[in-house]
């Protein structure tokens, strides 16, 4: 596999709710740190992750794949998963994958948070 | 920007240092003279009197001690009574044994006197009491001398006389005549009875003595019977001496304690003084050797350490002052390394800063911008390899909108080459502004240099002057790099011959020309990044280059791309070694098609060559990227372009190249007046890929597909259309956008 492009921070906002702070490249690469980031973030009482996108450069079908792993794994645990800051030609992704009906996406932190507050 | 430079003569760094040891040393001598440093031979005077004057002292004292010892003895014990009794009673003896051995028969021989002026004596004088007296007859006293006193003579201070004594009583012979005459009765003389007593009591034959207080003075009285050879008595000797007083005893012992007193002092003196200097002679020597090693220091000479021989007072001295020696050695060396460290770094930060204000002035000789021309992209990369560097490149805009490109690199490194470049870049615009050909430019550039440089310098340079419209370019070259030429069919130099600027007045340069069609490139560099070395010393080399051009559609993307192979060749800690410059020139490619009836047709701009590898994908994505943007793609568009084309170039190296690095993925991209295709060729042999036309999130969700699989699905919903061909060993995908985006159908 080739090396990872990516750099991911976690922040646990509260008991239920986690930030996932994504920079670089989603390809098939980040899987490892991806999951790991997810698994640092999520506790028994993380109800919502929220996946931060401001700082994303490049995602192809990989990252999209990775991104239902995700999911998968989010679902099993009935967590939610949001996201923000995604540029309009990912959002375009999301709507042809129809990912964004299983991640919400919302316009900044703040909007995100909002909405998971209400979860 | 205003330097103050600082010379040396102003700078005091190492002038504090000398200020800091004459300090010192002054000071040091100020305090010599104030405490009047005294010379060793002095201290060894005073010793040496020291010494005497105890040792006088203590001898003095200790006759002194011992005489009262003695004085309190005698006259606080009766054993002055005793000595002076036994010594009267021995004397009387010893007379009347003297005296009967004398006499003659059975009495006393005339003859038998004291002799005047001889005290041991007991001969009478001539014309004593007995006439016709021997008076050459002397019996040797033993132990006592009784003194004669002569007629009105002074009688001594201490009065003690003998007398002999015939048996009538009659006085024979005295040792005090004026007092006790001979001729006379001892009885009218010896007025006490004691001693009347003792006299007749020797007479009578029997002796005695004792300590008698006669005129309130103690006498010792000893009477002794004379006796013939018969044993008869014949005689008596009567002796009277004195117990000495306390005057009497100082009065006896005066004169000796005082010529003993004189004596002592003359053999303790030399004594003592000997002693004195024997004894000081080592410790003032040492005194010595401090005081000298002292006044060394004090001059400077910190090399002065004396010699530690004895762990007393002064050898602790000696061992401080050698410490304190020490320390003060290494203070000055810390100081002075101080003082020097902080002038090269004084120093340091002067050069620095020169060289910064050098950098600035050689920042501001380079273009702050790259040209804008129609139809021409231009993209500059400037690395020099230190703070300042001898590259140079520029831009000489003509009024008539030819444009003048210049790129050149002064000999040597550092200061001197840029100095040299500033210079040759000045000389170029000057030149380019009367000049009217790339030969005329190098060839007064050249004389003129030749005669304002000193001689082993010169400057390499490349100058072009491109005609935007037409695309024609002019050039020379005066020893620099022979640029390159990217076009459809591949790669060529741009070859031209002359000597470097500044070598050879006079010089004839070529002059060539070429025409750049739409989508060809052109890169002009330095000699920094063909020559740069890979930690296995390997250089980076033409060939090199020449491949990576070639394998590059070209553009200005080439420059981003030669660096990340620059990087890739010498390694992340790779220290550069020469300035880098590069030039690149793009002429837009242009929808060729003229015919109305050709412009759908797609016409190949470029094509080039990607090893399969992951992430790989990513290069094509940026090169076709920067084709599509100058071909007025943009937008949604354009990022739904790229990305169909990344998706497409990672199924060709994993799917069908398997990511096998010999196995690269071919890219085309073509256009027409109305669209951009991509073209990206695998050598892999397989089916077409099946996907769903619509992969099932949900179904993924359920674990029912696998989470991937939606290559192909995004790049048939962001592509204007698709086309997937398979011909023998290879595998083509061709997409196709649309310029502007067409109605969807139906």
């Amino acid at each position: 596999m080739a090396q990872a492009r990516i750099v991911t921070h976690v922040r646990r906002i509260n008991a239920a709710i986690s930030i996932i702070d994504i920079q670089g490249d989603l390809a098939s690469s980040a899987e490892n740190v991806l999951m790991d980031a997810y698994a640092e973030g999520s506790t028994p009482t993380t109800r919502v992750i929220l996946l931060n996108f401001t700082q994303l450069a490049y995602m192809n079908s990989s990252g999209i794949g990775l991104l239902v792993t995700l999911l998968i794994r989010v679902n099993r645990q009935k967590q939610h998963l949001l996201c923000y800051g995604l540029s309009e030609h990912y959002r375009h992704i999301f709507r042809l994958t129809r990912l964004d009906d299983a991640i919400r996406i919302y316009n900044t932190e703040g909007d995100a948070l909002a909405a998971a507050n209400k979860l | 920007m205003k330097q103050t430079i600082t010379s040396p003569s102003n700078d005091t760094s190492d002038g504090g240092v000398r200020k800091s040891e004459k300090g010192t040393r002054k000071s040091m001598e100020r305090y010599r003279q104030r405490s009047g440093a005294k010379k060793g031979l002095g201290l060894q005077v005073r010793m040496t009197f020291s010494y005497l004057g105890m040792t006088v002292v203590i001898v003095l004292l200790s006759e002194l001690l011992i005489v009262l010892a003695i004085f309190t003895a005698l006259t606080q014990s009766a054993a002055l009574d005793k000595v002076a009794l036994t010594t009267t009673r021995h004397t009387a003896q010893v007379y009347a044994l003297e005296a009967g051995v004398q006499a003659s028969g059975a009495t006393l021989d005339a003859r038998t006197t004291f002799q005047p002026g001889r005290p041991a004596s007991i001969a009478l004088p001539g014309g004593g009491v007995f006439q016709g007296g021997d008076p050459t007859i002397v019996i040797p006293y033993i132990d006592t001398q009784v003194p004669y006193i002569a007629p009105h003579q002074p009688p001594p201070k201490l009065l003690w006389f003998a007398l002999l004594i015939a048996p009538n009583g009659q006085v024979l012979a005295s040792s005090w005549p004026e007092r006790y005459p001979a001729s006379t009765l001892f009885t009218g003389k010896l007025t006490d009875k004691q001693q009347v007593q003792l006299v007749q009591n020797a007479l009578a034959g029997k002796d005695g003595s004792m300590v008698a207080t006669i005129s309130q003075a103690s006498y010792a009285l000893a009477a002794e019977p004379v006796l013939s050879r018969e044993k008869h008595v014949i005689g008596a000797i009567y002796v009277q001496v004195p117990v000495p007083s306390n005057q009497g005893i100082f009065q006896v012992f005066e004169g000796g304690w005082i010529f003993s007193g004189l004596a002592w002092l003359f053999i303790i003196t030399p004594v003592g003084v000997f002693f004195g200097l024997m004894t000081t002679r080592g410790l003032v020597r040492r005194v010595h050797r401090l005081v000298k090693a002292t006044a060394q220091f004090a001059t400077g000479d910190y090399t002065q350490r004396v010699a530690v021989s004895r762990r007393d007072e002064i050898g602790q001295l000696e061992l401080q002052f050698n410490q304190m020696a020490e320390q003060l050695v290494e203070s000055i060396a810390r100081q002075q390394a101080l003082t020097e460290q902080n002038a090269r770094m004084e120093e340091r930060g002067r050069i620095e800063q020169e060289l910064r204000t050098a950098q600035y002035i050689q920042q501001s000789l380079l273009p702050k911008e790259v040209p804008q021309l129609t139809e021409w992209r231009v993209a500059t990369y400037y690395h020099p390899a230190r703070e300042v560097g001898g590259d140079f490149y520029d831009f000489h805009p003509f009024e008539d909108g030819r444009l003048g490109v210049v790129i050149g690199d002064a000999t040597d490194k550092g200061v001197s080459a840029a100095l040299l470049m500033a210079t040759t870049c000045t000389m170029l615009r000057t030149a380019a502004q009367r000049a009217t050909s790339p030969r005329e430019v190098l060839t007064q550039v050249n004389d003129l240099l030749y005669a304002n440089i000193p001689s082993g310098m010169f400057a390499t340079c490349f100058y072009a002057i491109l005609d935007p419209e037409s695309g024609r370019l002019h050039y020379a070259n005066a020893g620099h790099e022979w640029p390159y030429r990217r076009y459809s069919e591949g790669v060529s130099e741009l070859q031209a011959t002359g000597m470097p600027l500044g070598m050879m007045p006079g010089t004839r340069y070529d002059e060539q020309e070429v025409t750049l069609a739409p989508g060809e490139s052109l890169l002009l560099y330095s000699d920094g990044l063909v020559e740069a070395h890979n930690a296995q010393r390997d250089m980076f080399d033409l060939p090199r280059l020449k491949t990576l051009i070639g394998a590059h559609p070209g553009g200005i993307g080439l420059i981003d791309s030669l660096l990340k192979d620059l990087t890739t060749f010498a390694g992340e800690n790779w220290e550069q070694e020469d300035d880098v410059t590069l030039i690149a020139l793009q002429r837009a490619p242009a929808f060729p098609a003229q015919d109305p009836q050709e412009e759908d047709d797609l016409r190949l701009l470029s094509e080039w060559a990607i090893p399969s590898a992951p992430d790989n994908e990513r290069q094509a994505v940026e090169q076709v990227a920067a084709i599509a943007q100058s071909l007025q793609l943009s937008g949604e568009r354009l990022e739904s372009f790229k990305t169909a084309v990344g998706e497409a170039t990672m199924n060709a190296m994993e799917h069908g190249n398997h990511y096998q690095p010999d196995k690269p993925v071919v890219l085309q991209v073509l256009a027409s007046q109305k669209a951009i295709a991509v073209r990206i060729r695998d050598q892999g042999e397989r089916e077409l890929i099946i996907e769903p036309d619509i992969p099932d999130l949900q179904a993924k969700l359920a674990g029912q597909q696998a989470p991937r699989g939606w290559g192909l699905f995004l790049i048939k919903n962001l592509v204007d259309e698709l086309h997937v061909t398979n011909e023998a060993h290879t595998h083509t995908v061709e997409m196709i956008m649309y310029r502007e985006e067409t109605p969807a159908e139906g």
